[in-house]
């Protein structure tokens, strides 16, 4: 399928289809790597859902915040959504790398680590779990919002 | 006033260091961006937001308001992903490094890991006394880090060492970007700004030590570090060097002809 036939209602479903996806990742703790891929994959798909609706114009790249901004769907919230949208926009687009996919649980390991040292982080389990735990709230949040307000 | 100029005057209110705004409208005439700071390095993002929205809100009027659509805090490694799209990953075999820019000011850049009883350590260094830069910035990686990373012995140096280049390689690029943008705010465009290598295929180049002569400030810039290097093995090359270089300046001025 060429990706010029992609309906806004495809990415919307699609968005879905691998937030369940997600979902039973995350029961095993092996497959974190690509449920975080998933996640991002599940959010770009909401946010490429409100932009077709409105443009054919396809944006190649995969920075979550310049999708978000072109989505749109910002315009559908009110003040303290919109706070919180772009909270977890920003936490998800700190993680989400599209090259997830290609990237190996020891190199994860090793990024992980490296931010640590800048941020001077000193104990790896409480990092790890902040840093999941930011990640998949906030895909949560914007895969809810992005189906509550859609049409 | 255009609303982009208005955001960024109110925006001055949040006392930033030395901020780089790249705000942009939409084809609704809406707004979004980001904003680079220093001060962003740290981990409060919902802080930072928090500052940005909360400043907006009561500098613009409600109509003017609903206009942003985001305006985002970035720190350099977030902003060199979002222009470059990528964070190069090679490997690093030299610890001096130098870039000499089109005004003919020199960034000067040393890094170096050792290792002690507690942990392993990174150490970046970049100075430029035209631009007042002489900074150092250190990674602690303890046992149990090295240890998660699944590191053997023999690639713990290479890939501490080619995180720290990376590191201080963004900040180097983040203040030509610095300088590429301040032109540009002057009018100056395309291939007319001198700085527009900055975008496109700039590398930070490792300089051989033979080919290293300091002037006088930037012996005493490095002198200054010399207690912070004092566990790394690459003092001694750095104090060979600015041996060498006072040696190199001495003679230069016997030779001068008297008036």
């Amino acid at each position: 399928m060429k990706r010029k036939e992609f309906k806004s209602r495809d990415y919307y479903s699609a968005s879905l289809e691998r937030k369940e996806d997600l979902d039973y990742l995350l029961k095993n703790e092996e497959s974190i790597i690509f449920a975080i891929y998933c996640a991002g994959v599940s959010i770009e798909c909401m946010l490429r859902a409100y932009i077709t609706n409105y443009t054919k114009e396809f944006d190649s790249k995969h920075n979550l915040n310049n999708l978000y901004n072109k989505s749109l769907i910002s315009q559908k919230l009110n003040e303290s959504e919109k706070k919180k949208m772009l909270l977890s926009i920003t936490t998800a687009n700190k993680l989400w790398d599209n090259n997830l996919r290609y990237t190996s649980k020891v190199r994860m390991k090793r990024m992980i680590v490296h931010n640590m040292a800048r941020a001077k982080f000193k104990n790896i389990d409480k990092f790890l779990k902040s840093q999941y735990t930011d990640f998949f709230k906030s895909t949560d949040y914007i895969i809810e919002k992005g189906e509550e307000k859609w049409n | 006033m255009e609303l982009i100029d208005k955001i960024k005057e109110i925006l001055s209110e949040l006392k930033l260091e030395n901020p780089i705004f790249d705000l942009n409208y939409d084809k609704s005439k809406n707004i979004f961006g980001y904003i680079y700071d220093p001060i962003y390095e740290g981990d409060e993002d919902e802080r930072y937001q928090k500052e940005i929205w909360e400043c907006l809100k009561n500098g613009l009027s409600t109509e003017e308001f609903v206009k942003i659509l985001s305006i985002i805090p970035e720190n350099k490694d977030e902003r060199l992903k979002r222009v470059f799209n990528s964070t190069p990953l090679e490997k690093i075999t030299h610890k001096f490094f130098m870039h000499e820019t089109p005004e003919k000011d020199k960034y000067w850049v040393i890094i170096d890991v050792t290792k002690t009883e507690d942990a392993h350590k990174a150490i970046m260094i970049l100075s430029n006394y035209n631009r007042k830069i002489n900074q150092a910035n250190q990674l602690i990686y303890s046992k149990e880090m090295i240890e998660f990373m699944e590191l053997n012995q023999e690639d713990i140096y290479d890939e501490l060492v080619t995180n720290a280049y990376n590191n201080i390689e963004g900040k180097l690029v983040a203040d030509l970007m610095k300088r590429h943008n301040d032109i540009e705010s002057k009018g100056v465009f395309g291939k007319e700004n001198r700085f527009l290598y900055t975008y496109q295929d700039f590398h930070l180049a490792s300089i051989a030590e033979k080919e290293i002569y300091f002037d006088n400030t930037e012996i005493q810039f490095f002198e200054d570090w010399y207690h912070v290097l004092d566990e790394y093995s690459i003092i001694d090359d750095l104090k060979k060097r600015v041996e060498v270089s006072k040696m190199k300046l001495k003679l230069t001025q016997e030779i001068k002809p008297s008036s």
